[in-house]
């Protein structure tokens, strides 16, 4: 089934959650990005990473509240979206 | 995901500006909801917001009117977010009729919340960066006025003093 995208709002990924750490480290990004990826060990989903990425460094922190709070609004959204279409 | 709107604002200088203050402190939660309910009351508008604007989300740090979504996420996506536009100007940034306006009017937020019109004031940390924005949305069309922004201003400047007593 494909993930509801409510008014253009898809549900963040791994692959979102890289990009972030990428950019908001600039040169640092890739090392950054290994060690979460380490910590949050094998079988990588947004759900695994988020935890770690909240008790990371600052800014790595920023980050995943940002994720947060799309991944809070894309739930909330395609629920009324799913309940409005039903 | 908006990839331009994201690299323009996560910056790592202005990323880490944001991630010098405490911003899930309760404390300083209860200070900026009692700024934002006074600007919502003086200028009479029904939301009143003091957040931060990160790389892919505005995070709402303090506020007064917020409900639904917007309150359950405290936040909004940035792409949505009117605080957006006053972030990328560094300015106070005015819609009179977001409805009409063709920057606003196919926006999400405003479409859900009913909202229209928004005047809000940029957040300037000491390092120079906008951190955020400070202000008000009402659900008519409306021509915010000097005294209104002077209004704003004095609440943005009462943000960024309580801000810095919670740096890490």
């Amino acid at each position: 089934m494909t993930e509801p995208s409510p008014y253009g709002l898809s549900r963040p990924t791994v692959e979102d959650a890289r990009a972030a750490v990428l950019r908001v480290h600039g040169g640092d990004g890739p090392r950054v990005w290994d060690e979460l990826v380490r910590t949050a060990g094998s079988d990588l989903t947004l759900d695994r990473l988020l935890p770690v990425m909240t008790v990371a460094d600052p800014t790595t922190r920023l980050c995943a509240l940002a994720l947060q709070i799309r991944l809070t609004s894309h739930t909330h959204l395609a629920a009324a979206h799913t309940t409005v279409r039903s | 995901m908006n990839t331009d709107l994201f690299d323009r604002l996560g910056t790592p200088e202005r990323m880490r500006e944001i991630a010098g203050f405490d911003l899930l402190n309760p404390d300083l939660r209860t200070s900026l909801d009692e700024v934002a309910k006074r600007s919502a009351t003086l200028l009479e508008a029904p939301v009143s917001l003091v957040s931060v604007v990160l790389d892919t989300s505005q995070m709402i740090i303090g506020g007064h009117g917020v409900s639904g979504w917007v309150h359950e996420a405290q936040g909004t996506p940035a792409e949505w977010a009117m605080c957006t536009h006053t972030v990328l100007a560094g300015e106070p940034y005015c819609v009179i009729d977001g409805s009409k306006d063709p920057k606003h009017a196919d926006n999400p937020f405003l479409n859900m919340t009913g909202l229209r019109s928004y005047l809000g004031v940029p957040l300037i940390g000491e390092g120079g960066q906008v951190i955020g924005a400070h202000c008000v949305i009402d659900s008519r069309r409306r021509i915010f006025t000097d005294v209104d922004l002077a209004v704003l201003t004095d609440g943005a400047e009462k943000v960024m003093k309580l801000m810095r007593a919670y740096r890490v």
